[in-house]
């Protein structure tokens, strides 16, 4: 198990782009940002509901819009998308500002 | 004894008869009335209205069910089932006058005294008084919703901060990999007001947080939209040039 993880971890650094990795360090920010939203609502109860639900969709959200730009900005995946990964970030920016105000308008 | 079923008690009346006796009615013998309306001619007459009548002799209160048309037999009736009888007579037993209140939009109308029933209380039921007592209702006295239980501040704080802690660690793995702004130079103007309207935006999203009303927001985002689709069309188009 062990030789599989490192064989893992050796693979990605080897290969992955510097571009991919800080997406990924990104999404990994996005994700434990949710948990520990996640974990103090189980521990604390949800009230008020509206602030955890906008919390945790701006965090879950953000996690898939990342994950939509790093696939558009793999190289490996060009010939399935006809834009530039600029466009994909420009499309990542939009989401984001129109996500930022459902998420301001749901905190309360 | 009394069976299911049983008729304790049958009379036929044409107007203007009226009842001889004073029949006793229980909650387990309901009482049923039907009948029909005619012209002078003996023709059959729709009611628009077809109301039995009961009104108490003492205390003058009034109940008035509706009889229901029998298309089969031409005719109308009246039950009152047990329900009814609950509903209406048990807290309110003795004798009532009963009468059939018809209408007719041709014909006019007509009020029939039928005579008096005594409507019999079942056993237990307490008596309503039927005094009405006018004056000041109870003060009413409001209870306000109490504060929802919140965790102790310490707590609240605890998690605020590891809510940051990741944020740290997100610069610093970005430090790390070596992620950096240097092909910003590529476009440095534009890429500059570009992230600075990014930034206008992330504002206005928090001054709405804060108190802006919706539809100023609106307007102000309505304002900074051209500009930001402009400038990040031009830096980032520059910056795929540079890039090809």
């Amino acid at each position: 198990m062990s030789a599989v993880l490192s064989a893992l971890v050796h693979d990605y650094a080897a290969h992955t782009p510097l571009r991919l990795r800080a997406i990924d360090a990104y999404m990994a920010f996005c994700a434990v940002i949710a948990l520990v939203q996640l974990v103090y609502c189980v521990l604390v109860g949800s009230f008020p509901y509206n602030a955890f639900l906008a919390g945790f969709g701006s965090a879950a959200a953000c996690f898939v819009f990342a994950a939509a730009l790093r696939i558009k900005s793999d190289e490996r995946n060009a010939h399935q998308f006809s834009g530039s990964p600029e466009g994909a970030f420009a499309e990542f920016v939009f989401c984001h500002i129109v996500l930022h105000f459902i998420v301001a308008n749901f905190l309360g | 004894m009394e069976r299911t079923g049983d008729k304790l008690f049958e009379k036929a009346l044409e107007y203007p008869a009226t009842l001889d006796t004073v029949p006793k009615i229980k909650a387990t013998t309901p009482l049923i009335i039907t009948f029909d309306s005619q012209t002078v001619n003996d023709t059959s007459l729709v009611l628009d209205q077809a109301l039995v009548s009961f009104q108490h002799v003492d205390t003058k209160n009034e109940v008035a069910l509706p009889a229901r048309a029998v298309k089969s037999t031409e005719s109308y009736k009246m039950d009152v089932s047990r329900k009814n009888f609950r509903l209406h007579f048990s807290s309110a037993p003795g004798v009532y006058n009963v009468a059939l209140v018809l209408g007719s939009f041709k014909q006019g109308g007509l009020f029939y005294d039928l005579g008096n029933v005594e409507m019999v209380a079942p056993k237990g039921t307490k008596e309503k008084k039927h005094e009405v007592a006018y004056g000041p209702k109870p003060e009413i006295h409001h209870r306000f919703a109490e504060p929802q239980k919140m965790p102790n501040i310490l707590v609240s704080l605890f998690f605020t901060g590891l809510v940051v802690v990741p944020f740290i660690g997100l610069l610093g793995g970005w430090a790390y990999l070596g992620v950096n702004a240097d092909k910003l130079q590529m476009e440095p103007v534009g890429s500059v007001v570009f992230m600075g309207l990014i930034a206008a935006y992330i504002t206005l999203a928090i001054s709405y947080w804060i108190g802006v009303k919706l539809f100023p927001t609106l307007t102000y985002a309505l304002v900074l939209a051209l500009p930001t689709y402009l400038t990040g069309q031009y830096a980032l188009s520059k910056r795929i040039e540079k890039r090809i």
